[in-house]
């Protein structure tokens, strides 16, 4: 059986590095991304099973990258994981439909909220 | 600051509006703050038009404050209101702009030259959405709005000078929708003049004039940097002053075309002489950042001349060189300055504070006497 695919996206190379080596550690099919571009253009032709993404990224917002693949695929799972506990942008994210986690991000919970492989 | 009247539209079929077309449903779908950023004059209002048309919120308002050239005091009365006796002239309770939009948008632009007060009155209004007027000791309402913004600031760089908060920064900018420049999709450039050629035709019910194919290559290979705002205001005077002619390149603003240095043939010598060669005087500084870059008057002339940095004199000579471009029409040189179409009363009104209203009738000329290259000379003329 295919195992679920996890599209990744944080600018932040060491934090993409952990989080794509323990995902994958879980059974996942993981991709990568550091950059918004990159990301949207692979979301554009791809729906992946769920999404974790960084809030900031460079000067775009990873919410938009919420939008963009809820959109697509209402039921995907995403996770927008941010440095900042922003009531505001929390409010954001769970409008979109994403689950709101502050750094450092807590794997149970993380892993809790991936669909299981 | 305004109610939509207008029905945007874009034009174009490059790939760049292509891929705007599909970041504005995305944005029209969510129900998210959107930044617009681009370049002046690329159209960035149209754009928040678009969004707002397209939202689950058309039936609302559409409201739009220009953040630029308004006083702290002034901006923070316009967008959230004032309690009677707050300041002197406060007669009377005044709601604020947010509050006459409920359920609808509120599209912020100039959003990058706000004060650091404002970003913090903005930030507080962004987590409660309560509604505090100037002078009130507590909250007076709250309000469901969607919030637009624009700039054509890059805030990253602000952000990184201090001059824009950075949490502000990523609390506007949910949804980023970036208009690139008219030169990065020169393709378009065609498509827009046929556009903007049957508009003022229409609108100014004069023969709709033909560029020849000599003038078109010159118009695509401008780098416009007032972007559509300037090749709007130059296919507006062209349809002025041509008078159903054939366009050719010595029929367009020097800006535009810069002539051959021998001179050409032409039935208007002075046409093709170089204008704006030596250094101007504030003045045609000035007029030019307005008629050639598509900056606003509000942000470039009304600092200044507050400051009195600019003199009467100066602001006179301002005036005439715009009424002179548009044959004595104040209606006209209110979008030749690029202001919005509401503001002709305010800014006729400082004129007359200010002594510096002229009477129009010495400027107006039956278009057929102006030759058809007469467009955007007057900043010479006037240095004469």
């Amino acid at each position: 059986m295919r195992s679920h695919q996890v599209v990744i996206v944080d600018d932040d190379d060491l934090a993409l590095g952990t989080l794509h080596r323990l995902i994958a550690h879980w059974g996942y099919d993981v991709v990568p991304f550091m950059t918004f571009e990159d990301a949207r253009s692979y979301l554009a032709a791809n729906t992946p099973d769920a999404l974790v993404v960084d809030v900031r990224l460079g000067s775009y917002n990873g919410l938009q990258l919420v939008h963009l693949a809820k959109q697509a695929a209402p039921t995907m799972t995403v996770v927008a994981v941010s440095g900042f506990d922003d009531a505001v942008l929390r409010a954001e994210a769970e409008k979109a439909g994403a689950t709101y986690l502050v750094k450092p991000v807590d794997i149970t919970r993380l892993r809790q909220y991936l669909p299981q492989p | 600051m305004s109610q939509s009247k207008h029905e945007p539209r874009l034009v174009g079929r490059s790939d760049a509006i292509r891929t705007i077309e599909a970041d504005i449903e995305c944005a029209a779908r969510s129900d998210a703050k959107v930044l617009i950023t681009g370049e002046t004059g690329v159209g960035k209002e149209v754009v928040a038009r678009l969004i707002h048309q397209r939202s689950l919120r058309a039936s609302g308002p559409l409201v739009t404050v220009n953040c630029a050239g308004l006083p702290d005091s002034l901006l923070e009365s316009e967008l959230f209101g004032h309690v009677r006796g707050s300041f002197t002239g406060a007669y009377r309770d005044k709601p604020g702009l947010l509050e006459m939009a409920p359920n609808g948008t509120v599209f912020l632009d100039e959003v990058g030259e706000m004060s650091m007060r404002m970003q913090v009155v903005l930030l507080r209004f962004l987590e409660t959405g309560e509604i505090q007027r100037i002078g009130a000791d507590r909250s007076h309402t709250r309000v469901n709005v969607r919030l637009v913004t624009a700039t054509n600031r890059d805030l990253p760089t602000q952000i990184a000078s201090g001059a824009f908060r950075e949490d502000l920064y990523f609390r506007l900018n949910v949804i980023r929708l970036t208009i690139p420049p008219l030169r990065e999709r020169i393709d378009d450039i065609p498509l827009l003049i046929d556009y903007y050629l049957d508009t003022y035709a229409t609108q100014h019910r004069v023969a709709r004039p033909e560029v020849s194919n000599a003038a078109m290559d010159v118009l695509m290979a401008h780098r416009w940097p007032g972007n559509i705002r300037e090749l709007k205001n130059v296919i507006e005077r062209l349809v002025l002053k041509a008078n159903g002619q054939i366009v050719r390149p010595t029929d367009l603003p020097t800006d535009v075309f810069k002539p051959p240095a021998t001179p050409v043939d032409t039935p208007y010598p002075d046409a093709a002489a170089p204008r704006r060669s030596e250094p101007g005087s504030p003045a045609d500084e000035l007029a030019v950042r307005m008629l050639q870059h598509g900056e606003s008057f509000w942000s470039v002339v009304y600092p200044v001349f507050m400051s009195r940095d600019l003199t009467r004199d100066d602001l006179r000579k301002i005036v005439q060189i715009g009424l002179e471009s548009t044959n004595g029409n104040y209606r006209l040189l209110i979008q030749l300055f690029n202001m919005p179409d509401e503001d002709y009363k305010r800014f006729l009104s400082f004129l007359r504070k200010h002594d510096c209203h002229l009477p129009f009738q010495r400027f107006r000329v039956a278009p057929s006497r102006l030759p058809a290259n007469a467009a955007g000379r007057s900043i010479t003329s006037n240095k004469a």
